[in-house]
């Protein structure tokens, strides 16, 4: 059973082209390889 | 594979040969971000958008620089409507990697073609509005924008799935499946759209009092009907196509009924008509025959049958009713007895018959009784033939041809003191005629 307003709310509003540029400064880009440099450089600042 | 350090080629070791960097770690994030995008590319091809976008984000998550990953997932957000994401993912993808990378390809075209972000913009903006209204409590207007939305920007997921959302409140339960076909026909497996699928059926059924089975719901198993506004529509659960094979049947089948048509309609019709012309022309020949002269010196043929049909003597008839080619007179049988100046002259009435009391035919002369009976000679019978020729003789009686057939006829009958009458007759009127000697020869034979 769907209730109607709940499902409303997941529908958000999309954004609009005019704030690409934004919304790609905004991505979050760091992946796995660079979470491995990362403990790699914190393993050899222990050592 | 690069050095995440050096950047230099790497090998099959687990460190670089040029910086000494342990890359076994780093070779492991690079497959697995390959198999996420193996995998994607896999989903997509399927149309498994849903699927194919999380396996995407997943080989760009472990690997941010797999360009073809990010390309692709560009795609996928492209061909559900997204053109927004796709846009990032490109652009993002074009900042990595500049050269030879499709993502410029993919925004020149965006940007250059005709009106195509234009349009983009445009449905994002209709589509906000349209959820402002949905949230306002004005379906009316947002199912309204939407459907503007989706002219705009047919492939928008999203505002596929809101506005079935919006008829499925307004209890248009038909038009919410229609745009969740559409919906599923461009992501098979979405999950959003395959619970509403699941929910307007169910709805459907408690609509139409038979929640437990909405395929059984109309009269037959393989339709289902319901009310479309004021119209009621009888939609089959299933469509097969036609394969092959079965065209072939078809075919085969529709010759088969057209070579049956051919032969029990067509060819009877064409062999009646055929028969029909066989017909004329042989009555047309007939005709001919009968107005033909035998030649007067001709024999007498034995065992010739008439021209004509049947056999004279299994259908015996009365003598005025019927002739040597078993066709009847064409006046009639039955002449008035004086309508004739008919007579034999004197002549034995036992050999020559009595003229005043023989059925004469008006219309025929002494040579068509003499053709008759010639014929009945012919044919045998010589009964027939010497009736014939005794109205021939009725109707001249010095008729040469007649009066010799007549006598071969008795000849015949082993009337031989009937035949020998006839041939002296012959012998008297016609002495120097080369039939005469025949007669002297026949009445020496006989005596």
């Amino acid at each position: 059973m769907i209730d109607f307003d709940e499902e409303l709310k997941k529908y958000q509003p999309s954004p609009e082209i005019e704030n690409l540029e934004d919304a790609v400064n905004r991505q979050d880009l760091t992946d796995m390889t660079d979470i491995m440099k990362e403990m790699m450089k914190e393993g050899k600042g222990r050592k | 594979m690069r050095c995440y350090n050096c950047h230099a080629e790497l090998t099959e070791r687990e460190f670089c040969t040029v910086c000494g960097a342990n890359v076994s770690a780093y070779k492991k994030i690079i497959r697995t971000s390959n198999a996420y995008y193996n995998d994607g590319l896999a989903k997509a091809r399927v149309r498994d958008l849903t699927g194919a976008a999380e396996s995407l984000r997943q080989s760009v998550r472990y690997n941010k620089n797999n360009t073809d990953a990010r390309n692709l997932l560009g795609l996928v957000y492209y061909e559900t409507g997204d053109v927004f994401h796709a846009l990032i993912e490109w652009v993002i993808s074009r900042s990595l990697q500049e050269k030879d990378n499709d993502a410029n390809r993919y925004l020149q075209e965006i940007k250059g073609s005709n009106g195509t972000l234009e349009r983009a913009k445009q449905a994002i903006k209709k589509y906000n509005l349209a959820l402002n209204y949905a949230g306002n409590n004005s379906e009316d207007l947002a199912i309204i924008q939407l459907r503007r939305v989706l002219a705009l920007n047919g492939n928008m997921l999203c505002a596929h799935q809101l506005l079935a959302l919006l008829y499925m409140k307004n209890g248009d339960y038909t038009k919410a499946k229609k745009v969740l076909r559409k919906a599923q026909q461009i992501d098979t497996n979405n999950t959003t759209t395959l619970k509403y699928l699941r929910e307007v059926e169910r709805l459907y059924a408690i609509s139409k009092g038979n929640p437990e089975n909405i395929r059984t719901s109309g009269t037959n198993k393989d339709r289902i009907n319901y009310q479309s506004g004021n119209d009621t529509v009888i939609q089959p659960t299933s469509f097969k196509e036609s394969s092959g094979l079965w065209t072939v049947a078809y075919l085969c089948a529709g010759i088969v009924i057209g070579l049956l048509i051919a032969w029990f309609l067509i060819l009877p019709s064409q062999r009646n008509a055929i028969r029909d012309e066989y017909r004329k022309k042989e009555q047309a020949l007939y005709a001919k025959l009968e107005s033909a002269e035998l030649p007067a010196t001709e024999e007498p043929r034995a065992t010739e049958k008439p021209v004509g049909t049947k056999e004279p003597e299994d259908t015996k008839e009365p003598e005025s009713t019927k002739n040597p080619a078993g066709t009847e007179n064409p006046a009639g049988t039955k002449e008035p007895e004086d309508s004739q100046d008919s007579g034999t002259g004197g002549l034995d009435e036992e050999i020559y018959g009595n003229g005043d009391t023989m059925q004469i035919d008006s219309s025929m002369s002494a040579e068509d009784y003499f053709k008759r009976g010639s014929d009945w000679y012919d044919y045998g019978d010589y009964e027939d033939a010497v009736s014939n020729l005794q109205k021939a003789l009725a109707l001249d009686n010095e008729h040469l041809m007649s009066l010799y057939y007549l006598g071969r006829a008795y000849q015949k009958l082993e009337e031989n003191s009937k035949a020998i009458s006839v041939y002296e007759r012959i012998i008297e009127l016609y002495p120097d005629n080369e039939l005469a000697d025949d007669a002297r020869r026949f009445i020496g034979e006989l005596q």
